[in-house]
Formats: C-alpha cells, structure tokens, sequence
C-alpha cells in the first residue's frame, strides 16, 4: 500500500515535470530559430538600444528639472502674494494639461477581446474591441463629465489620437493591447451611468466584449509621459 | 527480529526519501535557471524586431530625444532666469506670466494662429454628417500632429465631448449644424498627405459618398474654448 502511494506520487510529479521541461524546450528552440534571423539585424538593433538608454537618461533630466523648476518659481514667489496666485494658477493649468499624477474619485472600465473569440465567429469583429470603441468611451466618459481620463497608462489629452496599428491599438504613439483599461476621475455615479443598457458599452457587451465596471474612490491617473509643446501655433492677440 | 527488519525498513525509507529530494532540488534548481533565460530574452522585446520596425522605432526614439532636449533646454532657461531673479531679488512676476500664458495656450484658452488646413464637411439629400463622423476626424487630425482644432468655431479641448442631439451636434454644450468647418493648426505638408493618403480619411469618405473638401492655408485662426476647466474631484 505505502510502495503503491510511493510510485503514484513520483509517476504524478514525472509526468508535470516533465512536461514541464518539454514546454521550455520548445520555448527555447523558437527562440533559437529567431535568433538566426535576429544577427543580421545587430547594428541597428544596437543603435535603437543606444538611442533608447539615450532617451531614458534625459527624460530622467527633464523629471528633475521639472522639480528645480518648480522650487525657484515657489522661492522667487514667496514673498508676494499675487505671484502666489499666479503660481497656483500655473499649477492648476499643468495639471489640467495632464502633465501631473492625479487621484480622486471614479470609475474603472476594462474591456477585453472576447476569450472565446474564433476565426469561424461570424461576428468575429463584434467580438474584438477596436479603436473606434475606445473613441467612443472616452467621448462618452467626457460627456458624463469626466475631469482626467488614462487607457492602459496614457493619459488621454486634446490632442491625443487613438489609432489602429494593424493588430494593435496605438494611444498618444505607444501601442497597448487587450485588455483595455479606461479609468476616468469624475462623478462615480454619474460617469457609470455610461453602462446603462442600450448605451454603447452596453451594446458592446451584447456583442460579445468582455466588460467590468468598477466604481472607486482612489482612481489614479498619470501624467503624460511625453512632451507637449507647440511648433506651429502662437498666440493671437 | 520483528523489530531488526523495520529498522531496515525505514532506513531504507529515509535513503530513498532523501535520494528523491536531493533529485527534485536538482531539477527544480534546472528549471528556475531556465525559466530566468526564457524570461530574459521575453524582457528584450527590442531583440525580435524585424529590420522596419527596427527602422521605424530608431526613428521614434530619435524624435522623442530631440523633443525632450528642447524641453529640458527651454526648463534651464528658466530656472536660470528664475535663479537670476532670485539672486537679485528682482520681480518674477513676468516670468511667471509668460509660462502661465504658454500653459493656458495648450490648454486651449487663449486665441491661436498658424499654418494648417481647413476641412468643409456637410451633409447631402442621401447622408448626414453625425457627431460620430467629426469624432473620426478629430481623431484623424491629432493623429496627424495637429496642435489645435475648431469645429465652427468650438474649440476641441481636452475635456470636449461632440454627441448627436435631435438633428444637431453638440460640441462643448453648444448646438452647431452641417455644413461643418473644420480648423486645424499643425504641420502643413504632414495634416494634407496623412489625410489625402489612398484610403485615407478624405478618399474613403468621398467614396461613400459624403460632401468633403479641404484646402490649406499659412494662416488659420483658431478661437479660444470660452467655459470653464476645473477639476471637482481630484484630491
């Protein structure tokens, strides 16, 4: 009885071993097979790892001098109280240009491809989120009167573009992928009123999109972690 | 006897216990190893790009480099001119106004003027122009670079919402109708090739049949968002 236990126990733990090591090795051997294709590519994949250190580097810069500009305008200000106010009111507008981190309360949708999704679905569209989806709930967040909005991390400002890359969805140039997280800072009631039945998210969900809605206190949003500037456009007066 | 042989028993029970540990230590040891290789080469998703998209993300890196050096430049301009205020004890009032006005300039509450183009959209006896279409566009336009965008006269700001109500549109709480004009300040050559491409936003919709032109102009005013911005409910 106890030898029986004993070979049951180590058949079981050979076998999920086993498999185990056999998933790895296949992963390996893929990886091997693209690294063959990868070594004629080394120069230039040098040069954008390169370029990419680069940009990390500065953008660390401007953070911190970010902050030092931030000190010497507070210090050249202190002692006048209508630079004060001209200093809250710089803040402010930063912040609603989405160049600050914020947190208030609002609503957390996630929408998601749908996982039973196949080729042979004859609503297979129905069943993916697209880019127009995501439009369509931000303009609908707006609406509610949403004050901040971030889909997977990028904040979505005036001038953001919400577009479709082939497979993948790009929000401000950086490709993201299903699931689809919308936060947005507003009237939690208000802004989840945006999933009633019949409303866009609602429909979306009869179609099949995998949707969940989260009502909180503590939605976060980050800051755009680009840099905003104007080239071509100046001030009227 | 009786108790000479289970002795024996278990200490071969405890040689075989000990033999089976020290094997899955060893083959747990191998595939934490493993699992750290695989993980490596996952984190370096640089390392499978093909040679475009090697090409292409050189380039965005390069791009973005030179954004953030001219931010960062224009940064120690004026913590320099900061500083020097501070250490003559003069005014920074002017200062402070200059980087107000530059902010409330992005955020669409001042009057702007610049290069772009101007697109005319209406709707026709077989289709009507809806908030849903302007959206696209809108969308199109920022796609394209544009800096700042008008539909008759509303200004789109970050919080501007354009919805169908009844047989208008409503942009920024205000009813407008077809026809549509549409304004946007940003890089000429890239706002007519990005939307005039093949299949592209004017060529798709002229296909289906909609009312569309656009022009350029070196000099396009784009007016102020005149509501309010505040933010209610952040902490």
């Amino acid at each position: 009885m106890d030898k029986k236990q004993i070979a049951i126990t180590l058949g079981v733990m050979c076998i999920l071993l086993t498999s185990g090591i056999i998933i790895q090795i296949n992963t390996t051997k893929k990886n091997t097979i693209s690294n063959n294709i990868r070594t004629s590519n080394n120069d230039l994949r040098d040069e954008v790892l390169q370029w990419k250190e680069k940009y990390e580097k500065i953008y660390a810069e401007l953070q911190s001098s970010e902050n030092r500009l931030e000190e010497v305008r507070q210090q050249a200000t202190q002692n006048n109280n209508d630079f004060t106010e001209i200093e809250q009111e710089l803040k402010s507008a930063n912040s609603l240009l989405g160049l600050t981190e914020l947190t208030g309360e609002g609503i957390v949708i996630t929408v998601a491809d749908n996982n039973n999704a196949s080729v042979k679905d004859k609503n297979l569209s129905d069943e993916l989120v697209h880019n127009t989806d995501l439009i369509e709930i931000v303009n609908e967040l707006k609406n509610s009167g949403a004050e901040a909005i971030a889909i997977n991390g990028q904040r979505v400002l005036s001038t953001t573009s919400i577009d479709c890359v082939g497979a993948v969805i790009s929000v401000n140039g950086e490709k993201i992928n299903s699931p689809f997280v919308i936060s947005a800072i507003g009237n939690k009631e208000l802004l989840n009123g945006i999933t009633r039945p019949g409303s866009y998210i609602g429909i979306m969900e009869e179609d099949g999109v995998e949707i969940k809605i989260e009502k909180s206190d503590e939605v976060t949003i980050p800051k755009y972690n680009k840099v905003l500037n104007a080239k071509y456009m100046t001030i009227k007066k | 006897m009786g108790e000479k042989k289970k002795f024996k028993i278990d200490k071969s029970k405890i040689m075989v216990s000990i033999t089976i540990f020290i094997i899955c230590f060893i083959i747990v040891y191998v595939m934490c190893i493993q699992f750290k290789t695989v993980n490596k080469i996952d984190v370096a998703e640089i390392e499978t790009m093909r040679e475009n998209e090697l090409r292409e993300a050189l380039a965005d890196w390069k791009e973005q480099y030179q954004d953030v050096s001219k931010e960062l430049e224009y940064n120690k301009t004026k913590i320099a001119e900061y500083e020097s205020k501070i250490e003559s004890n003069e005014e920074a009032g002017e200062l402070l106004e200059e980087e107000l006005e530059n902010a409330k300039m992005l955020l669409g509450l001042t009057d702007v003027k610049g290069e772009g183009v101007i697109i005319n959209l209406s709707s026709n006896s077989e289709l009507e122009v809806t908030s849903q279409n302007l959206l696209d566009l809108v969308n199109e336009l920022n796609s394209a670079g544009a800096e700042a965008i008008s539909i008759n006269d509303q200004r789109i700001v970050a919080m501007t919402d354009i919805v169908d109500v009844g047989n208008f549109v409503v942009i920024n709480e205000n009813r407008i109708a077809s026809p549509y004009t549409i304004k946007a300040i940003g890089d000429v050559t890239y706002l007519q090739s990005a939307l005039n491409i093949k299949k592209g936003f004017l060529d798709e919709y002229q296909t289906n049949g909609y009312t569309i032109s656009m022009k350029s102009d070196n000099n396009i005013s784009i007016n102020k968002y005149d509501g309010e911005m505040t933010l209610d409910y952040v902490k």
